[in-house]
């Protein structure tokens, strides 16, 4: 137990590192116009599936599946989000480019995509 | 940004026409409309009556409509045989979303009190402490043409051509007018009345009526919770009346599901209701055991594979008698 809270521990502190290298490099514009960015494109990339989806919401034998489909797609948008981000702050700041972005996105992907995924299971419940 | 974009050009181009492809079919409406299966509503929470259990095993049923749908909803449903596509009428043209809500309240109300007064007047042949006074009070306007100023869905007509609603029956109110010129005395909503002098036009869609009856004393008493639902239409009377008699007479029911469709006038007839396929579907993917249905509808449905009994009838009195027959004989 203690084993797997010292690599969780090891794990937050690379993270929290890794975060503050970015944030050196990075100014408040480059950050909105990532945020932006980043909301613009995973938006349209999520936008054709989700209308395809709330269009089949006819088959009411399917509404379970199909809003079960929908929860998947706002945590893909989240994850497209985080991917997206990182990737056009890489395209403003170089340097950014050498670190290891990877492990910043999962974290708050995972953290960002476990609220919504709560939050869509209560939303389900309270429907079903 | 514009260095992704630049980045990913050939891409972008690539999938651009696809990707508008997509969004034209999935949102642009076309002319059609849908009717689908939809689902079954328990009428045990649809009314309380003193000192009476609501049966739990009846259900009636109700299906969807969009209007309009979209090319890809019509391309996924141009073969399924549950649904019907068709071009929407030109009264569901004029009629907006709040107007169709509104229609689907009055005529759901009006269903209910048609099967609070046949299934206590029934009852009361069988047990005479039970109590049903009630009176007709004029016609509810269901629709009227829209280029019309003034009128409301839910107004109710007192007079016509000067005649006042307290000489006749309802059919005999109806009959006063020919419909195309006259004059009507409305009540509006809040108690207030305005005369209406129509004359009828090209095209104009013909007005729609429902019979308006207030319950001035029942006994037992009881309380419409399901009036505040949001779901409406009269093709519940016929199964709303029956679980209303069978808990008025406690009458011995097993743990079936029982549901069905028809709307019931005040005579006892059985009519006939719009989507009966679908709502054969729906009973279907429902599990019920039993479903009623209106006699004049049978043609249209024999020929689908159901796994539960599908009972015509004509009258309530016809399925109180196979209701009685078949769990209390």
């Amino acid at each position: 137990m203690k084993h797997i809270m010292d690599r969780v521990y090891k794990f937050y502190h690379k993270y929290r590192n890794l975060v503050k290298l970015i944030d050196r490099q990075t100014t408040m514009n480059t950050v909105l116009k990532s945020v932006f960015g980043a909301l613009l494109i995973s938006f349209l990339i999520i936008l054709p599936p989700s209308i395809l989806v709330i269009n089949m919401f006819i088959f009411t034998k399917l509404k379970l599946f199909l809003s079960i489909l929908l929860l998947c797609l706002v945590i893909l948008w989240v994850y497209l989000y985080y991917h997206f981000y990182y990737k056009l702050l890489k395209n403003y700041h170089e340097k950014i480019k050498e670190i290891n972005t990877k492990i910043p996105k999962y974290v708050e992907f995972a953290f960002v995509g476990f609220i919504m995924l709560t939050l869509g299971f209560v939303v389900l419940t309270v429907i079903f | 940004m514009l260095i992704f974009i630049k980045e990913h050009l050939n891409w972008i181009v690539i999938g651009i026409f696809a990707y508008i492809y997509v969004l034209f079919v999935g949102v642009v409406p076309t002319n059609y409309t849908v009717t689908a299966p939809g689902g079954l509503t328990p009428l045990n929470e649809a009314f309380v009556i003193e000192d009476h259990e609501m049966p739990t095993q009846f259900y009636s049923v109700y299906v969807y409509s969009y209007d309009p749908i979209t090319a890809f909803q019509y391309m996924l449903l141009k073969n399924d045989e549950t649904v019907v596509l068709r071009r929407p009428t030109i009264r569901e043209q004029e009629n907006t979303i709040i107007d169709e809500y509104r229609q689907g309240q009055i005529s759901k109300s009006v269903s209910y009190q048609i099967a609070l007064i046949k299934a206590y007047e029934m009852a009361k042949a069988k047990d005479p402490s039970i109590v049903m006074d009630y009176g007709f009070e004029g016609l509810y306007i269901y629709d009227f043409p829209k280029r019309l100023d003034g009128i409301k869905i839910g107004d109710i007509v007192k007079e016509i051509d000067g005649m006042s609603y307290e000489n006749y029956d309802p059919q005999a109110f109806f009959d006063l007018s020919n419909h195309q010129n006259v004059i009507y005395m409305i009540e509006r909503e809040d108690g207030s009345t305005y005369e209406f002098t129509y004359e009828q036009e090209a095209n104009d869609v013909s007005f729609l009526f429902y019979t308006k009856y207030e319950i001035y004393d029942a006994y037992p008493a009881y309380e419409l919770p399901g009036l505040n639902s949001t779901v409406g239409g009269p093709s519940g009377g016929m199964l709303q009346t029956l679980s209303i008699y069978v808990s008025l007479l406690k009458l011995n029911i097993p743990d079936v599901k029982i549901a069905g469709t028809g709307t019931i006038n005040s005579n006892g007839d059985i009519g006939r209701i719009g989507g009966i396929v679908q709502k054969i579907y729906t009973a279907e993917y429902n599990d019920v055991d039993v479903f009623f249905i209106p006699e004049a509808h049978y043609d249209e449905i024999k020929h689908i594979d159901v796994t539960y009994q599908i009972v015509p009838v004509k009258t309530i009195d016809e399925a109180a008698l196979w209701l009685y027959e078949a769990y209390n004989g």
